[in-house]
């Protein structure tokens, strides 16, 4: 295959970076909160829950982030790519680039040296050593400054190292061992613990003392250092499982734990009082006090960071991509079995979410919209490593939407080794009215054994029931159709097996339809087998006879558009194609390949091999359309051609031709999602709409605050409705103007403020008999009326909504679909009324 | 090899040990007070690997509630209201003070140890002047409302201060009258909180634990707050503090033993702070007492058992004494074949059962055709406790003694399982209560060793008993020290016996006459026994030395040079029990067993010992072993191990028989009152 390498596209992340990396930073203010994501920084509104800034310009992932104690408004960031940024966090603006030779992995500032940091860099024989680096005589924009080496082999983890009050002595874990250096005479002592793991380190902000997390859930107080006696260990005991991460509250009075058991845990310091805040939802990574100690954030693996009062209350969540994070998912090849999906009805990306759900999630605005529990099972902590078996989690292995987004089947597996696999294929409906997924079937073991794919078949003709197809290791597929399930009782559709297709005794490995859905394909072995999927007749057989014995196909696609007269299929070798009409083999490569997707709006198609080369080709031609090599470290376990929010502003002209209408993203093993850009990104859509937004969010006085929190909702309602103005707001500034003491009683005043609202109505309505006279009276009446207090609930409704959302928790599932459901009803409201709309217009214009 | 023996492995001995109620130390030879719940006091010295001295025995009057040394003199108060001192050697109450104020919670001596306060029942702290020859009561504080459970006394000896229901109140020595009171939360309303121990400090910080379970100290010149630990899950009943006032430990209900230690500040400027070190589980049940020896915490409560913790993180090796006694509750009538129990205040005779099997695989368990037959239940008059008693070996004699008095009874033989009981009425006059009682082999004789530290020899007889002779240490030893071990030769030639000063005399019946003394060792000897044939006397001391005595040559035998010129093995020496009893195979005398509460060991004078650089097996390890290796591996010591609680372990007549009676831990657990109900996870 020659490399037809039009330009160097770069790898980005657009949507669903990685929040809980690092461990979040809080402002000094406490508005704020810095998280590392990939490449950049943002900058996130404790109050509102969005995200005001992205600081970005680092060409690689970032390490940490912390605010200079010198001067509130800075921040430093640390990178892969060997630098160290100053930035001017409210503004987002570089201040500084200080260039220090080899990749960052930790970076700490202290408040007793102005001019100096440290930093955990890489040294030449590999071992990770903590500098310190000065800028001070440093002038200039971007500098390079020199590191001096303070302490020899610690670990590349922030939680891994920590500095005592006053910078009086640093202290570090690796592996088994406690060492602590003493700044003031250079002294090192050490602490072996050798049936135990160190698993993090905190300082207490005023004492000698230093907290550690153990393996075993033991945290370790060690005091008296600075004694020559032996060292105090006190051990509090609360955590069964490994401790995730400590810290101290800023006064020193508490110290708070977190761990895999989805509690926060508050020490008392010095007395044994604890306190708890139990079901936070998932594993815990990372716990901050803010500098005031009035809010705590918290980390969970699923990629979410809360903000807890000391209350205990949680004010705010930043839900990212929720990421996979139990062990038999993760210590697998594949973290997201279900791949990426997209919903055709919403236009969002749906994939595995946490244990047993599957989640939404809108890749253009980076929202993460709600997970749907399809597996119906209570989350379990894990157990002790020592305590076999280990929890085995019902895991969500396939999914699929049809065509329009009506139904959804997802396919569970819990296979623990000792039981009978339990596998369930269920069906769920989408309700309108409740604006989500709804079970429908559930189905019982199948297929004995894995369930390779699961996939709807698209419609031409509208009035064909909806039909699924499924292929199992052992050996058949199974066709599902839509019955009517009726009784006395209720009407009801079910899903029920059609058919059952079988070829030879090979295990069925893929399946996929044609794009108008006459035809199915399906692979067993080596051979590729072609059905009518109405009849179930064996049209014609593929045979890859060129491929060795264990050679056989592991994937299936049909092309799309102009190519949809060709069928590609990948084996572990090599990537073919075969002319459906003359039934010959167009061509094959040699190509090792792991994913392959198919874009639904152009003949494009885009194959990972398993060393992440990328090459993007029609499967009309054996040349590539574009090759990327190496597109990441890891391994690509999933990707998706999603197709662009806004087809008619295209205005970026610089984008490669394949990726015109729609964006290829993928899954790395690390679950980053990410895409291919041409160029380096100047600013992002974000930087440019949220300017705005962070001058509102930037409150003076109480009110403002709470309008920052309304006006996003009434900005929404305006996109869609014609402004009204409010009725009475005459009669409304007048009371206001009047000073309140010579105002007469509010019980006088009210009669003809109420009056005020009625007279508006009134004067449509002789607007209306003056205008349109073939209207009768009553039906317009009736009409107004309805319309304007359906917009009046929506008003209501609608910014409500968004001050709830900003004030609080979850983007629940309920909550989402509400919204959808409210904008849904909206543009048919819309629509129906559209001719009385324009005829409301008048009357307001005269009011005006 | 070691030989093979059939083993009565005896498990009926129900005897019952009693819970610790407090402890004391004595600084200057480093010895230990524990007194149980019967009223007994038990003394330890610890710098000889914690043997067991002397054991005052208790009353069913008197209760020992706190104890206090004033140099060698033991003083003890309890719930009946006297103080009582003890004659340390005679092992009886020498007199007793009342305390003018009902039942005494506690006692503490002043550091000058010139006088001691008592805080009673009815809310006064009572002084006690400590004069050469008694104690005299000198004066009473100002009275409180709430009886006073706890009192420490300042080192100045200016100030003391007490804890009682709800307060701590500091005193003034000099007038009696409070300087404060500290006032200790409730928390319920209705509930007091009881200050179940207080300590004061030099700096006059005061510790107090209570009982919501709270560790707190205090400024003791303002009576304000400085820290509070809630670590104990209920009351806290002790505490200890280390010598030089940085350690403190706490024990109480839950059976956790908490040290706390002072950690400096930052700087100088800055407060030290007390911090929690770390936490001990040694014990089940409530821990009643605790005291700091130095290099040892030792604790007890109603678990029985006595812990002892270094403080030191190297070195010594922590301790858990079993609440046996150490010395000889079991004792056989060989040719009988016959047990007799000691209890507190009972005897019990059984007759072992028997087997027809001869011969089975080692270690099984061959069928008995004869259960064991209680022949004989004997309870002492106003449940007097036994201090010693004896079998003779024919079964036909039993004797015991308390603390007044020697009682001598008959078992004439008949034929059917009912056991009549003669009581011999007419003993000599000066017979004096005994310490330690042995009948001759032939039962013909009686050896006691007195209270007065002499040695009395009686003829048995059933109508009338003579005294034959009453041995008196060399005229050398001028106050002679209390009998710790005794033994008579199996020809009644020879009595041994051995003085807790170290001193071994041995005396000739015949000639009635001080044969020889061994010579002096430092430490008391634990067990001895004379060698079935030859006149040599086996001595085993607490610090697990050996000798082979020869009393006719007045020197120690081929052997016991052998055995001194090479040196024990260190792993022998390193033992913590202490052996208590010793005796020779009678049907092989070069083999010696030796036994303590833990094992037993056969030592055989033919095999070479230990090396003292090589590997010391023991039987499990030498069994694991392949055949080839292990011939190379034996040594002269065989060891047993595997026993949680040997009491007794003794040869039958022909050698070809031993008699193991062993005391089950868990059947002395199970009677014990419930433990604080805890939630452990995972359960």
């Amino acid at each position: 295959m020659a490399a037809s390498m039009e330009e160097e596209m770069s790898i980005v992340q657009k949507a669903g970076a990685n929040l809980v990396s690092e461990r979040p930073v809080f402002s000094p203010d406490s508005r704020y909160l810095l998280c590392c994501c990939g490449h950049v920084v943002k900058v996130l509104s404790v109050a509102s829950g969005e995200c005001v800034r992205e600081l970005t310009g680092h060409k690689d992932f970032i390490t940490g982030v912390k605010i200079s104690p010198h001067n509130q408004f800075q921040a430093f960031s640390s990178s892969r790519d060997k630098t160290v940024k100053v930035w001017d966090y409210p503004d987002g603006k570089l201040l500084k680039t200080f260039s220090l030779g080899s990749p960052v992995h930790a970076l700490y500032l202290l408040k007793e040296e102005e001019d100096a940091g440290y930093a955990v860099i890489r040294g030449k024989d590999g071992i990770f050593n903590l500098v310190r680096f000065s800028w001070a005589n440093k002038k200039g924009h971007t500098c390079k400054v020199q590191t001096t080496e303070v302490l020899r082999s610690v670990s590349r983890h922030e939680k891994h190292l920590a500095f005592g009050p006053e910078g009086s002595f640093t202290a570090s874990v690796t592996r088994n061992k406690l060492t602590v250096l003493f700044t003031k005479d250079g002294k090192v002592k050490e602490y072996e613990r050798p049936r135990n793991e160190f698993q993090c380190v905190a300082c207490h902000p005023t004492d000698a003392c230093i907290a550690t997390g153990m393996q075993d859930g033991k945290i370790f107080l060690w005091r008296g250092l600075l004694q020559d006696k032996e060292v105090v260990r006190t051990i509090y005991h609360w955590h069964t499982l490994p401790v995730g991460d400590l810290t101290f509250s800023p006064e020193g009075t508490h110290l708070l734990s977190v761990g895999q058991e989805c509690v926060l845990v508050l020490w008392q310091y010095n007395t044994e009082k604890k306190d708890f805040l139990p079901r936070m939802g998932a594993p815990l990574c990372y716990v901050t006090s803010s500098p005031d100690g009035s809010l705590l954030a918290v980390s969970q693996v699923e990629n979410v960071v809360q903000i807890v009062t000391r209350s205990n209350k949680v004010v705010q969540v930043f839900q990212g991509l929720t990421r996979v994070h139990i062990p038999q998912l993760i210590q697998s090849t594949n973290p997201v079995p279900t791949g990426l999906l997209r919903d055709p009805r919403s236009h969002t990306l749906v994939m595995n979410g946490r244990p047993g759900h599957l989640q939404w999630y809108n890749i253009h605005t980076d929202r993460h919209l709600y997970n749907l529990d399809i597996v119906w099972q209570n989350f379990v902590s894990s157990r002790r490593p020592w305590e076999a078996p280990a929890v085995i989690y019902t895991e969500i292995e396939r999914a699929a939407f049809d065509q329009q987004g009506d139904w959804l089947a997802t396919l569970e597996r819990r296979a623990d080794g000792m039981m009978a696999e339990e596998i369930k294929l269920k069906f769920w409906r989408f309700n309108k009215e409740n604006q989500s997924f709804e079970l429908n079937t559930t189905v019982d073991c199948p297929h004995q054994g894995k369930v390779n794919a699961l996939i709807f078949q698209p419609h031409s003709g509208a009035d064909l029931p909806p039909t699924a197809v499924s292929a199992g290791h052992d050996g058949k597929f199974k066709i599902w159709t839509l019955i009517d399930d009726t009784d006395i009782y209720r009407e009801n559709v079910c899903w029920t097996c059609d058919s059952v297709g079988m070829y030879r005794d090979h295990a069925a490995q893929d399946a996929a339809f044609s794009e108008d859905g006459s035809l199915l394909a399906v692979a067993f072995g080596q051979s590729l087998t072609i059905w009518d999927p109405y009849t179930i007749d064996l049209k014609t057989t593929f045979c890859h006879t060129f491929c060795t014995e264990k050679d056989s196909i592991r994937q299936v696609l049909f092309g799309q558009g102009s190519c949809s007269h060709y069928l590609v299929t990948a084996t572990s070798s090599h990537l073919s194609v075969w002319n459906l009409l003359s039934c010959s083999l167009l061509w094959t490569v040699s190509c090792e390949c792991s994913v392959m997707v198919a874009d639904p709006l152009s003949d494009h198609m885009a194959v990972f091999s398993s060393t992440s080369d990328l090459t993007v080709f029609k499967p009309s031609s054996p040349d590539p359309v574009y090759t990327h090599n190496k597109v990441v470290s890891t391994s690509v376990v999933a990707a998706i051609f999603f197709p662009k929010q806004d087809q008619r502003v295209e205005e970026q002209k610089d984008e490669a031709t394949w990726q015109k209408q729609s964006q290829l993203h993928f899954m790395t093993y690390d679950q980053d999602l990410l895409t291919l850009q041409k160029s380096a990104p100047q600013q992002t859509r974000k930087d440019i709409v949220e300017m705005a937004l962070f001058e509102q969010n930037l409150p003076p006085t109480p009110f403002s605050m709470y309008l920052s929190q309304v006006r996003p909702g009434q900005k929404e309602v305006s996109s869609h409705l014609v402004q009204q103005g409010t009725p009475g707001s005459t009669a409304v500034q007048q009371m206001l103007q009047t000073p309140a003491h010579v105002l007469p009683p509010v019980s006088t005043l009210c009669q003809s403020f109420l009056q005020t609202l009625l007279i508006s109505k009134s004067s449509t309505e002789r607007q209306d008999v003056e205008e349109m006279e073939s209207e009768s009276d009553v039906e317009d009446n009736g009409n107004q009326s309805g319309t304007s207090d359906s917009e009046m609930e929506e008003d209501a409704s609608t910014s409500k909504q968004s001050t709830g959302q900003s004030e609080k928790d979850l983007l629940s599932h309920d909550q989402t679909s509400h919204q959808l459901d409210s904008e849904r009803t909206h543009i048919e409201e819309t629509e129906t009324l559209s001719n009385v709309k324009t005829s409301d217009l008048s009357w307001m214009k005269r009011i005006f | 090899m070691m030989g093979e023996f059939r083993l009565h492995d005896v498990r009926f001995f129900r005897y019952m040990p009693k819970a610790i109620h407090s402890i004391a130390h004595e600084g200057t030879t480093n010895r230990v007070a524990v007194s149980r719940s019967d009223g007994s006091i038990e003394i330890y010295s610890i710098s000889d690997n914690w043997f067991q001295e002397k054991i005052i025995c208790g009353d069913a009057g008197r209760s020992v509630e706190a104890m206090v040394w004033v140099g060698q003199r033991l003083f003890s108060a309890g719930l009946h209201g006297d103080i009582i001192e003890y004659d340390m050697s005679k092992l009886v109450p020498k007199y007793a003070v009342d305390s003018y104020g009902g039942a005494v919670w506690c006692m503490a001596a002043n550091n000058t140890q010139s006088s001691i306060a008592v805080g009673s029942e009815d809310g006064c702290v009572r002084l006690f002047e400590v004069t050469e020859e008694e104690l005299t009561y000198s004066r009473a504080f100002k009275k409180q409302e709430e009886r006073i459970l706890s009192l420490a006394w300042h080192e100045s000896g200016e100030v003391l201060v007490t804890g009682s229901c709800d307060n701590i109140r500091v005193w003034d020595v000099a007038t009696g009258l409070p300087t404060l009171r500290i006032k200790v939360e409730r928390l319920v309303r209705t509930r007091e909180t009881i200050v179940w121990c207080v300590a004061i400090l030099r700096d006059f910080t005061i510790i107090s634990g209570d009982s919501l379970g709270k560790t707190r100290f205090w400024n003791g010149k303002h009576g304000t707050l400085i820290q509070s630990h809630h670590c104990h899950k209920a009351d806290v009943l002790c505490m200890c503090v280390s010598k030089d006032e940085t350690l403190v430990w706490t024990a109480g209900v839950d059976p956790k033993i908490i040290r706390f230690e002072k950690v400096a500040g930052k700087d100088d400027s800055s407060r030290a702070t007390w911090v929690r070190h770390n936490v001990a589980n040694r014990h089940t049940h409530d821990v009643r007492a605790l005291v700091m020896t130095g290099e040892y915490v030792v604790s007890g409560g109603v678990s029985m058992n006595l812990v002892a913790m270094p403080v030191g993180k190297v070195g010594k090796q922590s301790r858990n004494i079993l609440p046996f006694p150490q010395r000889r509750l079991v004792h056989v009538a060989q040719t009988a074949g016959m047990l007799l129990f000691q209890y507190q205040t009972r005897l019990e005779l059984w007759r072992l059962g028997s087997t027809a099997v001869v011969s089975g695989v080692p270690d099984g368990r061959l069928p008995i055709n004869q259960d064991p037959v209680l022949l004989l239940d004997l309870k002492t008059k106003n449940m007097q406790q036994i201090v010693c008693s004896a079998v003779g070996g024919c079964g036909s004699w039993v004797a015991y003694s308390d603390v007044q008095h020697v009682r001598l009874f008959h078992l004439p033989k008949d034929e059917g399982v009912k056991v009549k009981v003669q009581r011999v009425r007419c003993l000599p006059v000066d017979l004096q209560p005994a310490h330690h009682m042995m009948f001759t082999h032939d039962a013909s004789g009686l050896v006691i060793a007195t209270n007065q530290g002499t040695v009395q020899f009686l003829h048995v007889d059933t109508v009338h008993p003579v005294l034959v002779h009453t041995f008196v240490p060399p005229k050398s030893v001028t106050r002679p020290s209390t009998i710790s071990a005794l033994t008579v030769s199996s020809d009644s030639q020879w009595i041994a016996a051995a003085h807790l000063d170290g001193s071994v005399h041995v005396y000739n019946v015949q000639a009635r006459k001080h044969q020889c003394s061994l010579p002096k060792h430092a430490s008391p000897v634990s067990a001895l026994t004379f060698h079935p044939t030859r006149p040599w006397l086996m001595a085993v001391h607490a610090s697990q030395q050996l000798f082979e005595f020869d009393v006719v040559e007045c020197q120690y035998t081929d052997w016991s040079r052998t055995v001194q010129r090479e040196g024990l093995h260190p792993e022998w020496l390193k033992r913590t029990e202490v052996v208590t009893q010793v005796v020779y195979n009678p049907a092989n005398p070069t083999q010696i067993l030796l036994q303590d509460q833990r094992m037993f060991c056969i030592l055989d004078k033919d095999k070479n010992l230990p090396k003292a650089r090589s590997h010391f097996y023991n039987r499990e390890k030498l069994m694991k072993m392949d055949p080839a290796g292990r011939e190379g591996a034996r040594h002269a010591f065989a060891i047993c191990r595997g026993y949680r609680a040997l009491l007794h372990l003794s040869f039958l007549q022909d050698g070809a028989e031993l008699v193991s009676v062993e005391r089950p831990i868990k059947a002395v657990t199970d009677k014990l009152p419930p433990t604080l109900s805890q939630k452990r996870f995972g359960t």
